[in-house]
């Protein structure tokens, strides 16, 4: 009896394991690429990104953050929040996300706002509207939920300093 | 979500608007060479009652060496004299790129395009304004090519003077002569984009910028020639109404004094010894008209006594725009 009474314990524990790793079924990756132009076969002149490993200053980042639910479940409620590099100046209009809600934080990632709507205190202690230039970090918020076995993505751009 | 295709057609639309104004900002520095750019995104959600959070990957680029730099003339137009030694020209030279980079000076005053060529000053041309003068002095280093080319951090900037001879001969008034100061990035220079590979701070790719790795400007020195003309007259009127020179005549002797030529002389004094077998006139001083005293005080005209009696007028600086300046006095005849 006392032998068999083991066994069970040992197998619940195993199984609540299992739970564990299905609450995280979302994979999430981050690319950094350029904007390269080229022509197409028919003559068109194309914008593509190319991956990219060094920038110079004035070089612009698309930024792209894919994810996928490889779990069995529905994953809802997805925010993705994405801190801008401190060396690089988030270019105005270019955050993107197919059906989300994009506000933006020039605090550090405390507070998040539509552009217009987040301020900034300036060298002199006044208050003013934040600039893209002032934004620290973008979030997208997902307003449907994210089916198991399928993929969405956000982006942005930004320019080195 | 799933219509990834559209939005991406969407987006590339966006990217070409964008490219549009991508350029329009010009980075005279920027992050610096070797910085590694660092990104993770962040995710929340929930599934069912539980909520997660999730790290992406680190998205990591590294910023390269892009190598420019600036050389600005400092000085204006240099007046010199023919023969004149070690005249200066001082150069500032600001490395405008965003990595360490070391600098080769190059002076050259062989230039067409002007009436003289001046002459490098032998056997160091070229030299750093170390005691900060903005000119050159005698605690300025000598720059050494090879020996003490200047490194500069990214924004730095130092000021260095180029030293020039004058030719003696063969100079007539406001001829120029120029010279060069030519700086190459040790690095390497070409055309913007020209990679380095590996060769950047740290061993990033360096890539000539828009200066292309090198910079240079031009100095000009203007010969100033200047001639000084002294003209004295004599008038007579004695005391009998006439204009004989007899004892007790007075004589009103009239200095000018002038220049031809575009400097200016400077510190002019003119002194002229009482004549044997006449005495002064006390207080008929006048320059231009104007009465000066005979005593060495605040005005510029004096009488000295003495073995040698003379009056001398410190006129000053004299340019020939100014005109002639003139002296007046007057003596009797013993």
């Amino acid at each position: 009896m006392k032998s068999i009474r083991m066994f069970i314990t040992v197998s619940v524990a195993i199984a609540s394991v299992a739970v564990g790793a299905q609450q995280a079924p979302v994979s999430m990756t981050t690319v950094a690429e350029k904007e390269e132009a080229y022509t197409d076969g028919q003559g068109i002149e194309r914008t593509r990104l190319v991956p990219v490993a060094t920038v110079i200053p004035g070089d612009r980042i698309v930024y792209t953050i894919t994810f996928a639910n490889k779990g069995e479940e529905v994953a809802d409620n997805i925010n993705v929040v994405d801190p801008i590099p401190e060396q690089m100046r988030f270019i105005a209009g270019s955050a993107f996300g197919p059906g989300t809600k994009i506000t933006f934080s020039a605090d550090g990632g405390k507070t998040f706002g539509l552009p217009g709507d987040i301020t900034v205190v300036d060298d002199t202690g006044r208050v003013r509207s934040a600039s893209p230039a002032d934004y620290t970090h973008i979030r997208w918020k997902f307003l449907s939920p994210l089916k198991p076995g399928t993929q969405a993505y956000a982006q942005f751009k930004a320019e080195l300093k | 979500m799933t219509d990834f295709r559209q939005q991406r057609v969407w987006w590339q639309l966006l990217c070409a608007a964008g490219i549009l104004w991508s350029r329009a900002d010009a980075f005279a520095e920027g992050t610096i060479a070797g910085t590694d750019i660092a990104n993770t995104a962040r995710i929340e959600y929930s599934v069912g009652v539980n909520s997660v959070t999730t790290s992406s990957n680190t998205a990591v680029v590294t910023v390269a060496e892009i190598i420019d730099v600036d050389v600005v003339l400092q000085s204006g137009q240099v007046p010199v004299g023919p023969g004149e030694t070690n005249q200066g020209l001082v150069f500032t030279i600001t490395n405008t790129g965003n990595g360490t980079e070391t600098f080769t000076l190059i002076a050259d005053s062989t230039l067409p395009g002007d009436d003289f060529d001046p002459v490098l000053s032998s056997p160091n041309p070229i030299f750093f304004d170390t005691d900060g003068s903005g000119d050159f002095s005698a605690a300025d280093v000598a720059y050494l090519p090879g020996t003490n080319d200047p490194e500069l951090s990214p924004d730095e900037h130092i000021t260095v003077v180029v030293l020039n001879d004058i030719p003696a001969s063969g100079l007539v008034d406001t001829q120029t002569g120029s010279t060069r100061l030519h700086v190459e990035a040790r690095t390497g220079v070409g055309v913007a984009g020209t990679i380095f590979v590996g060769a950047g701070d740290g061993g990033v790719d360096a890539m000539a910028g828009a200066t292309e790795g090198d910079g240079e400007d031009t100095g000009e020195y203007m010969i100033k020639t200047i001639d000084l003309n002294v003209s004295k007259s004599a008038g007579i009127s004695d005391p009998f109404g006439n204009a004989l020179p007899v004892p007790g005549a007075e004589i009103t002797y009239r200095i000018e004094v002038s220049v031809t030529g575009t400097g200016v002389a400077s510190g002019v004094v003119m002194t002229d010894v009482i004549p044997a077998h006449t005495t002064y006139v006390p207080g008929t001083i006048e320059l231009n008209g104007t009465q000066l005293t005979d005593a060495p005080d605040a005005d510029v005209g004096e009488f000295n006594a003495g073995t040698d009696p003379a009056v001398a007028v410190q006129i000053g600086d004299i340019s020939e725009a100014g005109g002639p300046q003139v002296v007046e006095f007057k003596v009797v005849i013993n």
